[in-house]
């Protein structure tokens, strides 16, 4: 588990920064396609980090959810600034194990 | 002192315009342009310490940078500025905090400019009352505009600053949440500057086609400086309260010509060639026409009718329309080489305007430098009928071009299908009669229809007619006493100036020639990467004196002219540079010998016109 998770931490956080840089470069539609491509990976990378915990799981998936509902309301808007934001920051570090 | 005052001050030193409409508070936040919905901008700080702002507008928030690393945001963004053309132009929307421009001005080179467009006024002058502008504000190659009140001037600069060569070097950049902020402003910016770009073009495509014809009508036309008169010698020839009638050919003029007569001798008619057919077709005289197109067919010039009134025009205009009228030719504005060969000899035409590319709009211009105070636009629609086809009176219906097409607004408030270039000449016209408000003119669009022209009071041609059109005024009495602008005396100066000209051709062809083979020896240097050793730099030197004596000969206007339509395509191209410099030099050298070969080939084509078309005025006159 912990291999795997390490592993999709190395695709993760090098994606998650080319994300960002379209994102801060304001070619929004890249970033938002590269996004969406990376979708799985995250989904598989906080289903091993959930399964990995130490800490009560009840309160990881709440924090990793509201980190998720956050940066799904920031793609709503469009508001690039809060969603690089969420994940180079706030998803990334949170995990990290 | 505080940051506001610090900054204040700094603003009336170089931003005097922003200054003075912060200090008068000369925007009106209850202005219903004016966005009313900014509930709060406050302050935040980020994690590596700099202080980013936070705006509510509608209840929802905006914060506008990164709250972890502004730092690596700006960096990331810097990343995607070109720099590497010369003479860049950024068009830049918003202020925000001002460490994205801060930066920016960092990056970009001196000779770049950053124009700035802040559309919120309120975040402006919290920004200078919470952050230390000073920095920004000093740089000489940062241009600011804010608010709505702002854009006109905005796109005065625009007018004035963009043209053909750094065209393609403008960058629009809009700030971080600018776009969600103010989406209303951001489409009015972004078309602020696609109309600029579509003047410069318009305006480049018509220099470009129009080089080579301008030099042939040029000297066909120049046989009629004898017995003509030129627009200097009917400066305020007209009494002040007798009004000008401007005759176009748009679709309305069907409706209401007929009106015309009752002006005749009211008012001083002037009518646009191509409205004389129809004008005739109802036999209404007009009092001056006006043609200055170089290639306008000669059906557009009352066609089937012995044109014989006055007409006023160019040099340069169609040599077989100047040839075919049988009136006395008004000339308003000479081409380039003559322009200054009758200034030499103490008779330039003074003529200080810019056309405005339509004869309706060159027309209004000899109008107004004739001093005439009241305007009356008569068949000015600037858009097509009402059944949204036909372009001009007498039922023409231009083929639509649906990418030229323009929605404008009617004189009735309706939208109305109209074309790119009737927008342009609208524009101007709505601009020219601002710029002529302090002058006393009022201008009366009396077309009955087409576009709504700013500036001007809308009302029926019969209405116009009996309000303004009550005192006599003599034309013909008026023409009769005039006496011809140039005698024979001066004539005969103008030829032995242009024979000058012919030398000068001579010489600058010489030069072409040489500095074309030292372009190429720096071509070589280059490729041997030796261009800037002190060989290199005495034949840069030598290439650069070249130009000025070129330069300063009186005829080289008249082959820049010549050679424009050319010399763009590869002009357009010397703008761009790589990161090689050897390779970017190369490539400047290898232009340049090619605008030389054209400048030499120009040479031999102006002396063939010349010899072909200048009927020399001695030749006529044994006694000389």
């Amino acid at each position: 588990m912990d291999i795997r998770l390490n592993e999709n931490n190395l695709i993760l956080e090098p994606a998650i920064d080319e994300i960002v840089s379209c994102l801060y470069r304001q070619d929004e539609s890249k970033g938002f396609d590269k996004l969406q491509n990376l979708l799985p990976v995250i989904e598989n990378t906080i289903e091993d980090y959930l399964q990995a915990s130490n800490d009560d799981k009840r309160v990881e998936s709440e924090k990793i959810n509201s980190i998720l509902l956050q940066l799904l309301s920031a793609m709503e808007k469009r508001d690039i600034i809060v969603m690089a934001d969420i994940l180079k920051y706030e998803l990334i570090s949170c995990l990290r194990y | 002192m505080n940051f506001y005052m610090q900054n204040m001050t700094t603003l009336k030193k170089k931003h005097l315009n922003v200054y003075d409409i912060l200090k008068n508070n000369s925007y009106d936040s209850k202005d219903e342009d004016y966005e009313l919905d900014i509930e709060d901008i406050s302050i935040m700080r980020s994690a590596d310490g700099y202080n980013i702002l936070n705006i509510t507008k509608s209840g929802e928030n905006y914060r506008m940078n990164s709250i972890y690393s502004l730092e690596y945001e700006t960096n990331k963004w810097l990343e995607n500025i070109n720099s590497h053309q010369i003479n860049k132009v950024f068009l830049l929307m918003g202020f925000g905090n001002g460490y994205y421009v801060e930066k920016l001005l960092e990056h970009i080179k001196n000779d770049d400019i950053v124009i700035l467009y802040e559309p919120n006024i309120e975040i402006f002058k919290f920004v200078l009352e919470n952050f230390e502008l000073e920095k920004i504000l000093l740089k000489n190659n940062l241009h600011i505009f804010i608010g709505n009140n702002m854009l006109d001037d905005l796109k005065d600069f625009l007018k004035r600053l963009i043209y053909i060569n750094n065209i393609s070097s403008q960058s629009i950049i809009i700030l971080p949440q600018y776009a969600r902020l103010f989406p209303k402003e951001l489409d009015l910016f972004c078309t602020t500057i696609r109309d600029n770009n579509q003047r410069v073009m318009m305006g480049e495509r018509t220099n470009a086609s129009f080089g080579k014809i301008i030099v042939n009508n040029t000297f066909s036309n120049i046989q009629f400086l004898d017995e003509c008169n030129t627009i200097n010698d009917y400066n305020n020839v007209f009494p002040k309260d007798v009004p000008a009638i401007i005759v176009s050919a748009g679709p309305s003029l069907a409706k209401n010509m007929e009106q015309l007569n009752k002006a005749k001798g009211k008012a001083v008619i002037f009518s646009v060639d191509r409205a004389l057919e129809q004008l005739y077709s109802e036999d209404i005289l007009p009092d001056y026409t006006v043609t200055i197109d170089p290639k306008k067919p000669l059906d557009f010039f009352g066609k089937g009718y012995s044109v014989e009134v006055p007409l006023f025009t160019c040099l340069e205009s169609n040599s077989n329309i100047l040839k075919v009228h049988k009136g006395k030719k008004i000339f308003f504005k000479a081409s380039p080489f003559i322009d200054s060969v009758l200034y030499k000899i103490g008779k330039g035409i003074f003529y200080n305007w810019n056309t405005g590319g339509s004869v309706a709009t060159a027309a209004f211009t000899i109008c107004v430098q004739m001093g005439f105070k009241k305007i009356i636009l008569v068949g000015q629609d600037l858009a097509y009928a009402e059944d949204g086809k036909t372009s001009h009176v007498g039922n023409i219906a231009n083929v639509i071009d649906s990418y030229k097409e323009k929605w404008v607004e009617g004189i009735n408030g309706e939208t109305i299908r109209s074309r790119l270039d009737w927008f342009e000449y609208l524009n101007w016209f709505g601009d020219c009669i601002e710029a002529c408000k302090d002058i006393g003119l009022e201008v009366i669009d009396a077309t009955e229809g087409g576009a709504k022209i700013r500036g001007t009071q809308i009302m029926k041609l019969s209405e116009a007619i009996e309000k303004f059109c009550y005192k006599e005024v003599f034309v013909d009495k008026i023409e009769k006493k005039m006496k011809h602008s140039y005698v024979k005396k001066d004539l005969l100066r103008i030829e032995k100036q242009i024979d000058k000209g012919l030398l000068e051709l001579e010489l600058i062809k010489k030069k072409a020639i040489t500095t074309s083979v030292l372009c190429e020896k720096m071509v070589k240097k280059c490729q041997r990467k030796t261009a800037e050793d002190k060989t290199g730099k005495l034949l840069t030197e030598r290439i650069m004196k070249a130009n000025e004596y070129m330069a300063h000969k009186l005829i080289f206007p008249l082959v820049d002219s010549y050679i424009t339509q050319e010399a763009q395509l590869i002009m357009k191209d010397v703008f761009h540079l790589t990161d090689d410099k050897d390779q970017d030099m190369e490539a400047s050298f290898t232009y340049s010998k090619k605008i030389y070969q054209l400048i030499e080939k120009a040479t031999d084509d102006i002396n063939k016109i010349i010899c072909e078309n200048f009927k020399r005025w001695s030749e006529g006159d044994q006694n000389i």
